[in-house]
């Protein structure tokens, strides 16, 4: 699988806060040790399947981990940047109670599974009355090799407390899995670790970091409670509202009768739908085209690949149909 | 983005208002058959009948559009019910022994059923066993001021009424009658439960005491003596007088039945008669009886039960029987009870019975006692539905004039209505206005019919029955004529009723249909890919139908059906009588069940759609347009069709059976069983509180979150057409469009050269794939509708160019609406790119069932209108979304989450109801609109001497009877200033 990080996915991510960025290195399996942060090491403890779990504590935004990982290049043999794929990050560090987690779980478009179950639970909290105790929605198991485990930031019995900034609190486990899975192209997971020891201590430096972001600004002090209404502005989950960018096909002018796929062809670029993944709050307007063309090429691919096993011979003719008559339409 | 700020608006004040005068949720009216009724009640004074049922509803009928509903607080099965005659109160017996007292308020212009008080027989410490005090038997005195009761212990009880005071005093116990009965009949045995009671109709202080095991006392309450005994010797079921008191009938266990007659000696040892009509065999018992006399002579008695145990002991039987006369009722489903109509009058000198009403556990019947040959009168309301399971429904608003009465007219042909027999129980006054606008409900059902039931108003009426069986070659055809020849001559049985519950062929089973009700063009697909279309034609007509079939398929390779064969057509001209003839039969290869179907009778075009793929056919030139396979490569789910792992079809037909009996017995005990379950739930909720976390893990429910990819099964699914005349190729060319889309979120667009009407027969229509969406989340695409310039629906074909609706703006750009099961997306044309959006379940965690557009009028003013977006979803929640900016409205909860039946079966109205089944048998009518409402408005005359003024306070209001929505009385109306119950636009 090829492993490109979209370059228009970079200025996206900058937008960020600080964020916590496992890195995922599948071209080649050495280690970045050095550039993890001390802070941080605890999430390689974490991690049980990738050795190469990278943790970067990013204080300049990506053009910063880029040099860093540039930096050390040359003496671990690490492979190119393009080589390395976001696949999840803490965001909102700063807004967040340090019991918190929140995790944005990447997929660009890939099959590889999301990975995790969840169940119902029983949460106990804190609150003026005294110790009360009220359903929750916890992880139950994480699948070996899925998204979710690889990440290191998500373990069994943590407490998801939002999806994609919506409460789940009042919500069954079936509503959750529904949000979970409707929002799984872009996921981001707010839980109460059940292991508090490798919790990111606030450091001065973190929340002095934070003023200047974008997504910081959109995002209110406290993460849940303020979504208790439905409809009511939900900054995280709209961040990424144009990113679900439907493939379109224009196929005027063919005869009837045949049944034309949508095959695009195999030149467009996959797995670039690293600019999907970060939001855009402030330039959303005006990024909004070009960062929405990037994703339906990669949901075009994603599509693709099975459609050519199932019947190549017609893939490859309607791939000429689709040079001569279609032109793809991205939102 | 924009989006946010208007989400905000939630709060403006003016808008809030204008909210509530569109919308408004009320659960209004129940259509159909109660489900599992479990007792019956008749009062001759008020004409009304009441139906209680196993769930604690109860529900009183009368006139047509006269009827109330309510329901016990407690889900309890009512055993007994009785009318305090002409009062219009009502006593009901619950199986967990408490009576309750019921009134229904005519005061204040509000119609309605209110429980105005309940009794529980304290059991007595000491002496009797809780058992003792069940209550076997209620005897409501003539004048109402008296309730006896009887008890399994044998004693019988005496309440005061309408206070349900216990006379304390008064209890008659067992030893009080043993002090009175010859040693030699005691034998030391107690005298069982109190099987019945009844009140001599002459004299009003003597009843008759039945006790179970055979003993007849007929007690003088004021003397509190025993006048006469009646020593029976079999075991008691029923008793009955005759009207003059000097003889009176008792049913017995054996299947026998005895006259006794009343003489001035103390004890009778032998009945005058007793005969076993069904003998000589070992009978089952006789349930209930009675004695009518009548002007012309012999007197009439009808029974319930006592067939010949070995030979008929499962059929469901009331014989009526006089003199030489007799008929067995042979009905489809367990008698439940049964009453007669008769004249009440005291100085009247017969009974002269007019009707029998029987109730049974699937439909009422009522057959006229005056006609010879005792026919069936049919009944204006309490249609059994289900009479063959529904497969699916389908609504049409505003039915034009024209279209309805050739639908009526073809119904009367189909059976003409008795002319001189009313409907017998007519009680009550119907003051709801005659609707302004027909509606038409179109249920398909399993054995291929299709029903058309007039839903303009408060009962549910059928009007006209197609049959699509008939075209096809079954099994079952060449059956019938051996069935009927096999029957003997006795007992002279007589199949009465519609309730037929087993399929000849579930292929036949309807799963979609579409009316245009303009032309009268109707086109009704079934599960083995039949895509029948059809005329509505007044004469009766023979002739052959056009064939053609249609490989969804394509050239795919690599796939074999597995399922069913496709139902092999009739060849040779087939007769139908008025009504709607099928013209055109199309298959679908491979056989599957049809999944969508739309129709555009202006076009001649009918689209339809099966888990493989969708094609389009001219029905006017009888030639295919179009077919296209939607199937994924990885899909072999789909290929192998739903029975592909049963040999024979005769197999798979018997295991269907199987399913629908048993998918019938989960259907009704959903009512019930549901809220123990959910009891349950709490206390394992609880438990697990106290327990800790720790030992929630022991039996953990999980969810896997894995996002959905394109190899989910069933993936090519067509789940819903349309047809559209809009901007496809350009924006400056309109024209005829056809929109298709699948389980996977895949959305076809075609656009269709319609030659124009003169030059139809000339050219052929074309289609040309124009678009192609695919969601990006792939989730289900459950509509697809077009937005004119101004975000108006696009009429229906026929409306313009007859002047009927207003013509679409075609100057503004057109948009598309596709809802998915998550999402409501609206894309701009011909450049298709996403204008508005509303991610249902990203938000909310729930998954889009049913949608509708639906046009909401205003209650201060019929001028203003809106459009909305009706959306229904799992949780059984419906959302209202402003049309095309999709903010969300108005958000009610309709039906519970677990009655996954009944969100499936909801279909929603143009002008903002909606119905969906409550049970197999019963839909519910709720409305969304605050303008139109469909709900009973009646008033009951009655008469009440005992004032319940210091009753009422004590029981508060519960008028519901299902789902969590008290229905809102008709305060509304009122304030509007007139009272009508069908408030149309």
């Amino acid at each position: 699988m090829p492993m490109a990080a979209g370059g228009s996915g970079r200025p996206s991510i900058r937008a960020g806060s600080m964020e916590l960025l496992p890195t995922e290195m599948t071209a080649d399996k050495h280690r970045v040790g050095e550039a993890a942060s001390r802070r941080c090491c605890t999430y390689v403890d974490e991690a049980v399947v990738f050795a190469s779990n990278s943790l970067q504590r990013k204080k300049k935004g990506l053009p910063g981990l880029r040099a860093a990982q540039q930096k050390n290049k040359a003496p671990l043999l690490i492979g190119l940047p393009q080589d390395f794929r976001q696949i999840s990050s803490i965001i909102d560090v700063d807004i967040l109670p340090e019991t918190h987690r929140r995790v944005r779980l990447h997929k660009h478009g890939s099959d590889k599974p999301l990975g995790f179950y969840i169940r119902d639970g029983v949460s106990v909290r804190v609150t003026p009355q005294g110790v009360e105790k009220l359903p929750g929605v916890f992880i139950s198991r994480l699948v070996k090799g899925g998204l979710a485990e690889s990440t290191g930031l998500l373990g069994v019995n943590d407490e998801i407390l939002e999806v994609n900034g919506i409460d789940v609190a009042g919500k069954s486990l079936d509503q959750v899995t529904d949000m979970m899975v409707a929002n799984s192209h872009n996921l981001i997971v707010t839980v109460k670790p059940a292991n508090q020891r490798n919790n990111v201590v606030r450091g001065s430096k973190a929340s002095g970091n934070s003023s200047g972001s974008g997504l910081s600004q959109d995002s209110t002090p406290s993460p849940a409670s303020q979504y208790v209404n439905h409809y009511g502005n939900s900054s995280v989950a709209e961040g990424d509202s144009d990113e679900d960018g439907d493939l379109i096909i224009e196929s005027d002018n063919l005869p009837p009768y045949l049944p034309s796929g949508f095959v695009a062809n195999g030149d467009t670029p996959s797995s670039s739908a690293a600019a999907a993944a970060a939001p855009r709050p402030l330039a959303q307007s005006a990024s909004l085209h070009s960062g929405s063309l990037s994703d339906s090429k990669a949901s075009l691919s994603s599509l693709n690949t099975p459609t050519h096993n199932g019947s190549p011979s017609r893939a490859s003719s309607s791939q000429e149909s689709m040079r001569e008559d279609g032109n793809i339409i991205t939102l | 983005m924009m989006k946010f700020r208007f989400r905000r608006q939630g709060n403006d004040p003016q808008r809030e208002r204008i909210k509530q005068d569109l919308f408004a949720f009320n659960k209004t009216v129940q259509h159909g058959f109660p489900n599992q009724p479990s007792a019956l009640a008749y009062d001759p004074k008020l004409r009304l009948m009441a139906i209680g049922t196993k769930s604690g509803a109860v529900k009183v009928y009368g006139a047509p559009g006269v009827e109330f509903t309510s329901h016990h607080k407690e889900t309890a099965t009512v055993t007994q019910m009785h009318f305090l005659l002409g009062q219009g109160r009502l006593l009901s017996l619950l199986d967990d022994n408490t009576l309750h007292l019921w009134e229904i308020n005519v005061g204040e212009g509000s119609p309605g059923l209110e429980e105005v008080g309940s009794f529980c027989l304290p059991g007595r410490p000491g002496f009797e066993s809780t058992s003792a005090t069940r209550v076997t038997v209620i005897l409501l005195k003539r004048s109402c001021d008296l309730l006896c009761l009887g008890t399994e212990g044998g004693g019988v009880h005496f309440l005061e009424m309408p206070t349900l005071t216990l006379l304390d005093t008064q209890a008659l116990v067992h030893d009080h009658i043993m002090q009175s009965v010859p040693e030699e009949y005691k034998c030391g045995k107690s005298l069982g439960p109190v099987e019945s009671l009844r009140e001599h109709p002459r004299c009003p202080n003597k009843m008759l005491i039945g006790y179970s095991r055979g003993l007849v006392v007929l007690w003088n309450y004021s003397s509190r003596k025993v006048e006469n005994l009646f020593l029976g010797n079999q075991q008691l079921e029923s008793l009955g007088w005759e009207r003059s008191g000097k003889t009176f009938v008792s049913s017995h266990s054996d299947g026998s039945y005895m006259t006794w007659p009343v003489s001035s000696a103390l004890s009778t040892q032998q009945p005058s008669t007793s005969v076993i009509p069904y003998g000589p065999f070992p009978c089952k018992a006789i349930n209930k009886i009675v004695w009518r006399t009548t002007e012309s002579g012999a007197p009439l008695v009808v029974f319930s039960g006592g067939m010949p145990r070995a030979s008929y002991g499962d059929r469901h039987c009331v014989t009526v029987l006089q003199e030489k006369m007799q008929v067995t009722l042979d009905f489809t489903s367990r008698v439940i009870d049964f009453f007669t109509i008769h004249c009440t009058d005291s100085a009247a000198e017969f009974d002269n019975p007019s009707a029998l009403v029987v109730l049974l556990e699937e439909e009422l019947v009522a057959i006229d006692l005056q006609t010879v040959g005792w026919p069936t009168i049919p009944c204006p309301y309490l249609a059994p539905l289900h009479s063959s399971a529904i497969t699916c429904s389908y609504h049409i608003s505003n039915v034009p004039p024209k279209l309805w009465e050739r639908v009526v007219a073809a119904g009367l042909h189909q059976s003409p209505p008795p002319t001189h027999v009313r409907w017998p129980i007519n009680g009550g006054k119907d003051l709801a206005l005659e609707p302004k606008h027909n509606g038409l409900l179109l249920t398909g059902h399993e054995d291929g019919t299709v029903r058309f039931w007039d839903a303009s108003g408060v009962s549910l009426k059928p009007l006209y029955k197609l049959s699509t069986a008939n075209i096809f070659q079954t099994d079952c055809d060449h059956n019938d004529g051996l069935m009927q020849g096999a029957e003997e001559e006795w007992p002279p049985f007589r199949k009465v009723g519609c309730f037929d519950p087993y399929s000849d062929d579930p292929r036949l089973g309807i799963q979609k249909i579409g009316l245009c009700k303009y032309s009268g063009k109707l086109v009704v697909a079934g599960t083995a890919g039949q895509v029948l279309v059809m005329d509505l034609s007044e004469e009766m007509s023979a002739h052959v139908i056009n064939i053609a079939t249609i490989d969804l398929l394509q050239d795919r390779e690599g796939f074999t059906w597995k399922g069913h064969d496709r139902l092999a057509p009739k060849t040779g001209p087939i007769s139908f009588p008025p009504g709607f003839h099928p013209f055109l039969l199309v298959q679908c290869m491979p056989p599957a069940a049809v999944t969508a179907v739309t129709l555009h009778a202006e076009w001649n075009l009918v689209a339809f759609g099966t888990s493989h793929g969708f094609g389009l056919f001219d029905y006017h030139r009888r030639s295919p347009v179009l077919a296209r396979c939607t199937l994924h490569p990885n899909d072999s789910l789909a290929m192998e069709g739903p029975l592909s792992r049963v040999k024979s079809l005769k197999k798979s037909l018997r295991q269907s059976f199987r399913r629908i009996r048993k998918s019938r017995v989960s259907g009704k005990k959903r009512v019930v069983v549901s809220s123990p379950t959910s009891k349950v739930q709490e206390a394992n909720a609880q438990l697990a509180e106290q327990a800790g976390p720790h030992d929630v893990e022991v039996t953990p429910v999980q969810r896997r979150i894995e996002p959905r990819s394109a190899d989910d099964s069933l993936s090519g699914v067509v789940r819903c057409l349309c047809f559209a005349d809009t901007f496809l190729r350009d924006g400056t060319h309109h024209g005829p469009t056809m929109w298709a889309g699948t389980n996977s979120g895949s959305v076809y667009a075609y656009a269709l050269e319609v030659p124009s009407q003169e030059k139809f027969s000339e050219h052929s229509v074309e289609a040309v794939l124009g678009k192609e969406i695919q969601l990006m989340h792939r989730a289900p695409v459950v509509a697809i509708a077009v937005l004119d310039g101004r975000g108006n629906p696009l009429p229906e074909p026929y409306e313009v160019s007859r002047d009927l609706a207003k013509a679409p703006d075609m100057q503004g750009s057109h948009s598309v609406l596709i809802a998915s099961e998550e999402q409501f997306k609206v894309f701009t044309l011909p450049k298709v790119s996403a204008k508005t959006k509303f991610k249902l379940t990203a938000h909310e965690g729930c998954r889009v069932r049913k949608v509708a557009l639906a046009s909401f009028t205003s209650v201060s003013s019929e001028e203003y209108c809106e459009n909305g977006l009706v959306c229904l979803t799992n949780l059984g929640d419906i959302h209202v979304f402003s049309v095309p900016a999709l903010r969300p409205q108005v958000r009610y909860d309709c039906i519970r989450k677990e009655d996954i039946s009944g969100i499936a079966s909801c279909v929603f109205t143009k002008t903002g109801q909606g119905f969906y089944l409550i049970s197999p048998s019963e839909f519910e009518r709720f409305s969304l609109s605050a303008r139109v409402v469909t709900q009973p408005l009646c008033s009951v005359d009655v008469d009440r001497p005992h004032a319940s003024a210091g009753l009422r306070a004590s029981v508060p209001v519960s008028l519901q009877s299902n789902g969590t929505h008290r229905v809102q009385h008709t305060g509304d109306v009122q304030s509007l200033g007139d009272a009508e119950a069908n408030r149309h636009q």
